[in-house]
């Protein structure tokens, strides 16, 4: 065994070399993880801000055609129309029960002699 | 690297007996209960392929859902046998290659205990999904179905397993660096950069769903390509020399084989979510780097197949080098059918189909655990000092597991081809698909079976040694009855063998 190579100090870095290796990926990882989570968000935000700009420009445009009053007057004439329409008690025909069905031919009694 | 064995000098085989011993227990636990995974793995596999064309195939039973089993299937397959089997390897390799002896394998020991137990919760989590309760729920994310804490215990436990082999390369004797130590060394610190990033970026920090699903592609992609690839080269590298006797055929193109892969692997995965709304260039260069691992592929290939060229009696009768060849050779393989299906025409039809699934276990199963095997069968009769109790179980794994692999590559590929195309018509139903796709799906779970009863043999073969009831051989078990001459050296001077009795 080469003693200046191998003794237990050697050893000893090299275990906590390896191990700081290891951690520093997930060190790595933390650091780089704000920019490409920034990015993602810039980008997602600015394509919101602009479909919320066309959105409410499309609900203003929408709340300016509509014409609230004639929409109003348009629903209660025939609603008033229906109201008279209301049937009152007895004005309609009343359905007349179905005739009694006479016997067939084969089911008549026979004729006394 | 490559060391002869016939005169090794006695404090050189005294130091090689020491480090195997020191080794014994973690390196046989990984292997031994990663053999169990591997196993039960093949039957979820089994279960999780007969749903695909028999979705009422067990459909009593909530926990095996079509979802949850493919997912757990995987889970084990990575997890439970994949990880498991590198640590065994990563560990070993590095202590024999840095020359030093292993202190601290009684921490490894217990990690691997938290590993296997942190793996069969997972599972739990995935399986009862839903039915368990509240502390038993999947992340249900593809790709990292285990719940979010669960990756940092997984992360300690690997941390815990693999920094001694670290400080042994630190402190390592003056000299040259193997090829295999530079993967290892990638390896152990791949593995926890890009665990540490999927899970911080999935699980911990505030931001899309749809990017944490592509981060997930990313770390499956990358687990593979950065973790499970490295390990099986960095054994490949160091049995074809050693096995055959040959020192490595080209150390520059073993160089520029090595940093292909470190160039090329770190983009692959992203591919999955061609189409998906997130940036197009990170499928696009996850495709891209799935086409490229083709060079990494050939610089292997060639230079381990060259290695052996001319030793061919060796890579047939030796069984470590026969599944280690025919590993490397899958990875050729590997990178022309990545090639294949990951083009923009090749990826329309193998994202959503069978297709990148029979990439996958190509992967996972051809080429690591090939590998792995091979790494398996020579390292296990060193550090048990046994040696294997039956060829013909060998032979009957190495044959059954080529076949079944070769039918499961063969029927999904071809199948997900056929699946791709009817999905793609936008004229046909898309039923069609499924339908071309289900004949090649009764072909892969036939072709599990032939896995499963390969990884029982295997499994029993491995369970046996580790009850120390191998053979008391001081000669390696090679798959030739009749053989006169042993690749590895006349009788009773193989490797460590000869101060078995120290």
């Amino acid at each position: 065994m080469d003693h200046t190579r191998d003794n237990p100090l050697k050893r000893f870095a090299a275990f906590w070399i390896a191990t700081l290796l290891i951690v520093s990926f997930a060190i790595a990882c933390v650091i780089v993880r704000p920019m490409t989570h920034g990015d993602v968000n810039t980008v997602y935000d600015m394509k919101s801000e602009a479909r919320l700009t066309l959105v409410s420009e499309a609900r203003a445009a929408q709340e300016a055609a509509l014409d609230t009053a004639a929409i109003e007057k348009a629903i209660t004439k025939p609603s008033d129309n229906l109201h008279q329409q209301v049937p009152t008690p007895g004005s309609k025909p009343l359905v007349a029960p179905a005739p009694a069905e006479t016997p067939k031919e084969d089911e008549k009694p026979a004729p006394v002699e | 690297m490559a060391e002869t064995t016939s005169n090794a000098d006695s404090p050189d085989v005294d130091l090689r007996v020491a480090i195997d011993r020191s080794l014994r227990h973690p390196v046989m636990f990984f292997f031994s209960s990663g053999a169990v995974w591997l196993a039960l793995s093949i039957v979820l596999g089994l279960i999780a392929s007969a749903k695909k064309h028999a979705p009422d195939f067990l459909s009593g039973f909530s926990f095996l859902d079509a979802g949850k089993v493919d997912a757990a299937h995987m889970s084990t397959l990575t997890y439970g046998w994949g990880a498991q089997a590198a640590f065994g390897m990563l560990i070993w390799l590095m202590a024999r290659l840095s020359r030093k002896e292993c202190t601290a394998s009684g921490i490894i020991l217990v990690a691997g205990h938290i590993w296997n137990a942190a793996v069969a919760y997972g599972v739990l989590c995935i399986m009862g999904s839903g039915s368990l309760g509240p502390w038993f729920e999947s992340s249900g994310i593809a790709g990292m179905e285990f719940p979010g804490g669960l990756w940092v215990v997984l992360l300690v436990s690997f941390i815990m397993i693999s920094i001694w082999s670290l400080v042994q390369f630190q402190v390592r004797d003056a000299g040259h660096v193997y090829v295999s130590q530079w993967y290892l060394l990638a390896a152990m610190l791949w593995l926890p950069w890009i665990m540490v990033t999927a899970w911080l970026f999935v699980f911990v920090f505030d931001g899309s769903p749809l990017m944490a699903t592509g981060i997930a592609s990313w770390f499956k992609g990358t687990v593979f390509a950065l973790f499970f690839l490295p390990v099986a080269l960095a054994s490949a590298y160091y049995l074809a020399p050693k096995v055959t006797g040959r020192p490595v055929w080209s150390y520059n193109i073993a160089l520029f084989g090595f940093w292909s892969l470190a160039v090329v692997g770190p983009w692959v995965g992203m591919q999955k979510l061609a189409g998906a709304p997130i940036p197009q260039f990170l499928p696009a260069a996850g495709a891209a780097a799935m086409v490229m691992i083709l060079i990494p592929a050939l610089s292997v290939g060639v230079n381990i197949l060259r290695t052996v060229q001319g030793h061919g009696k060796a890579v047939a009768l030796s069984p470590s080098m026969r599944f280690t060849a025919c590993g490397i050779v899958l990875f050729v393989g590997y990178g022309f059918l990545s090639f294949a299906l990951n083009n923009n025409i090749g990826l329309k039809v193998s994202q959503f189909s069978y297709a990148g699934y029979g990439l996958d276990i190509l992967g996972l199963y051809g080429v690591f655990s090939l590998c792995a095997f091979g790494a398996i069968y020579f390292i296990v009769p060193r550090i048990t000092r046994r040696e294997w109790l039956s060829r013909r179980l060998i032979r009957w794994h190495f044959f059954l597991s080529l076949y079944g692999l070769a039918s499961i590559v063969i029927c999904a590929v071809v199948g997900g081809v056929f699946q791709g195309q009817g999905t793609e018509d936008l004229t046909q139903p898309f039923l069609t698909g499924a339908r071309r796709a289900a004949a090649y799906g009764w072909g892969i779970t036939l072709a599990w079976g032939f896995l499963l009863l390969a990884n029982l043999f295997f499994c029993l073969h491995l369970l046996l040694m580790w009850a120390r009831l191998g053979r008391r051989s001081s000669h390696p078990t090679l798959l030739d009855k009749h053989h006169v001459e042993s690749p590895h050296g006349p009788e009773g001077e193989v490797d460590n063998y000869g101060a078995a009795t120290v």
